[in-house]
């Protein structure tokens, strides 16, 4: 098959059109590039916190009488003992990135390692039945460097020519982090039932720069400057029961309330390049929005006192109805295309399986499995179309659905008052990277190392 | 009319210059204290050469983990500098004709900074081995900049180009980090005397992204062009550590370590540019030279040391001058370079740390310190883009509740400095002119820490 012939110069411009749609796409390919095996706006649980909890693969609504309960489920906080401090403090780690395609299709390696704090929590007993805990927590982080090539593409113009672009770029860093602050309440109504509260003011620190090129006739054709910074805080409830019906044997439930947003700030600027136009587009943005799912957790566990547990939970989160991510006007003070910059999750339904056995009654020893699915929903038709110049295909990956799993591993020593942690957890999962026409398999993988200890005054 | 696009060498030559100079605007190739490291050492200041007993003291002298304060056989320290505000402003670091803009940037970033764990053994002479995990240096920044109207008399430097109005919009994103994993032995062969050794893996990562638009209005028509840069390396290297603590008497504690300059074991990069002609260029590994050397450092302390009362303890750090180097070259297969970063070279710097630590009761130890953190680069003249000098100067201070088996810590650095940059007037025309133009800094870093004794 001959490859098709170059497009005329003079038929770019129903291609090569105005700046704004070029804004448009650049904040689409900004925005599509789903995340690494970590910070993700379709997936829930990147990894585990806490020093028991992550080396038992989160598996922790029932099993969970620690402070970091005010994460997994308040009701726990009243079957802990006095006062007690929880740090995972270092947790080191290794993502990788890697897109293997075909000569046509290439990326560098973006490993990082990762290096940050993760938890800390505390909690606190007044007289018999009460219990308060307060938790700083890092559930999601992504430091992200990535860039992707896609050569000689053959495209079909507006008015029905055939043409190849010579390439197309994107480069992208994104610095994703968020920061969850929370404060339970927990009451020993019963010797064997339990119930709490969570008040968590969830806060996401964004900081985005995106580059978008094609090239054509040994030219830059058109190109994006995508530049965000945002942050946004809000606040969300969950309440929490746990259940000893026989010694041992421990039930947990909770739910967890959608976020609503309390403070939102963005600032941002779009540049563009075509031939028909130059120049710049400050984007006014009033907002970002985040919006994050109910979610249900049922847990089971039975556990003999150092000697062993195995637990496994089970996690429902809601879908959320399409919303637009950008909040603000473009360069000609039109609304910021919605369905550019548009988010709609389905439900999905995770599991967290987890055992511990003691060594001598002093060493435990952890493992886990947990599944970390995407709940990420199909673009819709509009969306698609407008990917990338009307070009057939998407741009990395809009339609990527990767599923994940992660398998935990836990030791260290437990003293009863004193506790020392060491756990390791891995994430994998492959999608399908996808760059206008081009695609190529993209496996991701994420090791944490996890430190922790825990101190009972 | 309908606009017109020319993308010429002076176009090209404008938008790399100016693509360069803002996101190398880090300060982590010069300087050697930018906070200090450890949960004790934390609130001290860094002056813990003659203390070294914690988990992480191998960081400043290796022959202290002896001393880690334990009730069985092990300590185990952690640190986080959990979140660091950096503030940084140029003048007149960004410039195009005759318009000038700063350059100011203010970032947040959070980082594990040290992780120890000690483990002692032996029944006659202490014997003490200890692992570490230590960030000396975390530096992140993100900015933008943006110069618009710009007038540029047509000149040799633009190729006979003349902008009548110019707008230059630039967005950037660096890292630069440090991390150093350290295997340690130490023992004590005479009650007041310990002696002990470090190997260093040293590993530094740094990434850039910068991309820029310049469009203007000039004498042949409409223009634009557009330049993208992405870079990552990753630099591997192993270093030595020898130290030696004398517990003179029973308050009067020395150290003396000295740290091996760094042997360079592996590198590995990936750049990536694309402008305005032609495809992207990607460079690999194979094609890029990464150098990111250390100096010998040389550290003595003294300390005066009342247990359960007060410390006072003060260091000097030498670090030793750099041969000229590039920190990146770019080769073809063939062997041709085609790109050499300009040289970096270090001078002699001798920094100072002072700090004091008092116990308000059993249980509350209040710590504070001062410290220098002098930068390695050479005073001389401007360079058009040339690296910042400035030196810092930082407080420490540190609230510490203590238990005989734990230890639980909030503490915050502040270093700041002034000093100067290479600023750039009417840049690509022919009254260009470089001067040294003022330069700030500060770093504010909080950090919280726990040690555990088994």
């Amino acid at each position: 098959m001959s490859a098709p012939a170059r497009l005329p110069s003079a038929q770019r411009s129903p291609i090569f059109g105005a700046a704004v749609r070029l804004v448009l796409v650049g904040v689409a390919a900004t925005l599509s590039w789903p995340g690494r095996a970590q910070a993700s706006e379709y997936h829930y649980q990147s990894f585990m916190l806490g020093e028991r909890a992550m080396g038992m693969g989160g598996a922790y609504t029932a099993l969970g009488a620690s402070p970091i309960s005010t994460w997994y489920n308040p009701a726990g906080l009243a079957f802990s003992t006095g006062t007690r401090l929880s740090v995972q403090t270092g947790v080191y780690g290794l993502a990788s990135e890697r897109v293997t395609g075909s000569p046509d299709l290439l990326t560098s390696d973006s490993s990082q390692f990762l290096t940050f704090p993760s938890t800390g929590a505390l909690s606190r007993r007044f007289g018999d039945k009460h219990f308060f805990g307060f938790a700083v927590v890092t559930p999601d982080v992504d430091h992200r460097s990535a860039h992707l090539v896609a050569r000689n593409i053959p495209f079909t113009a507006a008015n029905g020519a055939a043409a190849t672009l010579d390439s197309f770029s994107l480069l992208q860093d994104d610095r994703d982090t968020t920061l969850w602050t929370g404060v339970s309440y927990a009451m020993r109504v019963h010797r064997r039932f339990s119930f709490g509260v969570s008040l968590f003011f969830p806060l996401r620190d964004r900081s985005l720069l995106s580059k978008t090129q094609a090239t054509f006739n040994d030219q830059v054709a058109a190109s994006t400057q995508v530049d965000l910074s945002s942050l946004h805080v809000s606040l969300l409830g969950m309440v929490g029961v746990r259940w000893e019906p026989i010694d041992g044997l421990f039930f947990g439930a909770t739910f967890r309330t959608p976020n609503a947003r309390i403070l939102s700030t963005a600032k941002g600027s779009v540049s563009t390049f075509d031939a028909d136009m130059s120049g710049r587009a400050d984007v006014n943005l009033s907002g970002v929005q985040y919006k994050l799912p109910w979610r249900a957790s049922f847990g089971v566990a039975y556990a003999q006192a150092r000697r062993f547990s195995v637990a496994a939970d089970i996690s429902v989160h809601g879908a959320v109805d399409p919303y637009t991510f950008l909040e603000g006007t473009d360069n000609v003070g039109m609304p910021i295309e919605p369905e550019l910059s548009l988010v709609q999750k389905d439900s999905v339904v995770n599991t967290n399986i987890g055992a511990e056995y003691w060594l001598g009654g002093i060493v435990p020893v952890r493992a886990g499995f947990f599944t970390n699915f995407s709940a990420r929903g199909t673009p819709s038709a509009r969306a698609r179309e407008l990917s990338l110049f009307g070009l057939s295909g998407v741009i990395g990956g809009q339609g990527d659905v990767p599923n994940r799993y992660g398998v935990t591993f836990g030791t260290g020593f437990d003293t009863g008052r004193t506790t020392l942690g060491l756990n390791f957890n891995y994430v994998f999962g492959e999608s399908q990277a996808e760059l206008v026409t081009r695609t190529a398999p993209r496996p991701v993988s994420l090791l944490l190392i996890g430190v922790s200890g825990s101190y009972a005054f | 009319m309908s606009p017109t696009r020319i993308v010429n060498i002076a176009m090209v030559a404008v938008a790399v210059a100016a693509l360069w100079a803002a996101p190398r605007a880090h300060a982590g190739e010069s300087h050697y204290h930018r906070y200090a490291v450890g949960e004790r050492a934390g609130g001290m200041g860094g002056a813990f050469t003659a203390l070294a007993d914690e988990s992480t003291g191998a960081f400043y002298n290796p022959a202290g983990i002896v001393d880690a304060p334990r009730r069985g056989r092990a300590a185990m320290g952690l640190t986080v500098s959990a979140y660091q505000l950096s503030f940084l402003r140029h003048e007149s670091r960004v410039s195009l004709g005759d318009k000038a803009q700063d350059l100011s940037i203010t970032d947040f970033s959070t980082f594990a900074s040290a992780f120890g764990y000690v483990h002692t053994f032996g029944k006659g002479p202490k014997h003490a081995v200890g692992l570490t995990i230590t960030v000396p240096e975390n530096d992140s920044s993100a900015g933008s900049v943006n110069l618009s109207g710009v007038r540029l008399p047509a000149s040799s430097a633009t190729d006979g180009l003349e902008f009548r109005s110019a707008d230059l919009t630039q967005s950037f994103r660096a890292l630069s980090q440090a991390i150093l994993f350290g295997l340690t032995y130490a023992v004590a062969p005479h009650p007041r005397i310990s002696v002990g050794a470090s190997l260093l893996y040293a590993l530094r990562r740094e990434r850039v992204l910068s991309s820029l638009f310049l469009t203007g209005d000039t004498n042949r028509g409409r223009v634009a062009t557009t330049e993208t840069l992405e870079a990552q390396s990753l630099h591997g290297a192993l270093a030595g550590e020898l130290g030696v603590k004398v517990r003179a008497t029973e308050h009067l504690r020395f150290g003396v370590s000295v740290r091996s300059p760094q042997g360079r074991i592996h590198n590995g990069a990936s750049v990536f540019r694309a402008g305005a002609e032609g495809s992207p260029a990607v460079f690999n590994s194979s094609e890029l030279d990464v150098y990111a050397p250390e100096p010998l450092r040389l550290a003595v302390g003294v300390a005066w040391e009342v247990p359960k009362r007060y410390t006072l303890a003060f260091d000097l750090k030498w670090f030793a001058s750099l041969e000229p180097y590039s920190p990146l070259i770019v080769t073809r297969p063939a062997g041709t370079t085609v790109f050499r970063a300009t040289e970096v070279s270090r001078r002699n710097v001798v920094n100072v740390s002072l700090g004091g630590e008092w116990r308000a009761s059993e249980q509350i130890a209040l710590r504070g310190g001062f410290f220098t953190d002098f930068t390695g680069r050479p005073p001389a003249a401007p360079v058009l883009d040339g690296p910042e000098h400035i030196n810092l100067y930082g407080l420490a201070f540190a609230l510490a509740w203590l238990t005989n088996e734990t230890t639980l810590t909030f503490g915050v650095n502040w270093a700041f400095g002034l000093g100067d940059v290479p600023g750039v007037r009417n840049r690509f025309t022919d009254q260009q002119e470089v001067f040294n133009a003022s330069a700030s800094r500060h770093f504010v870093t909080f950090f919280f820490g726990g040690s555990y004794s088994l």
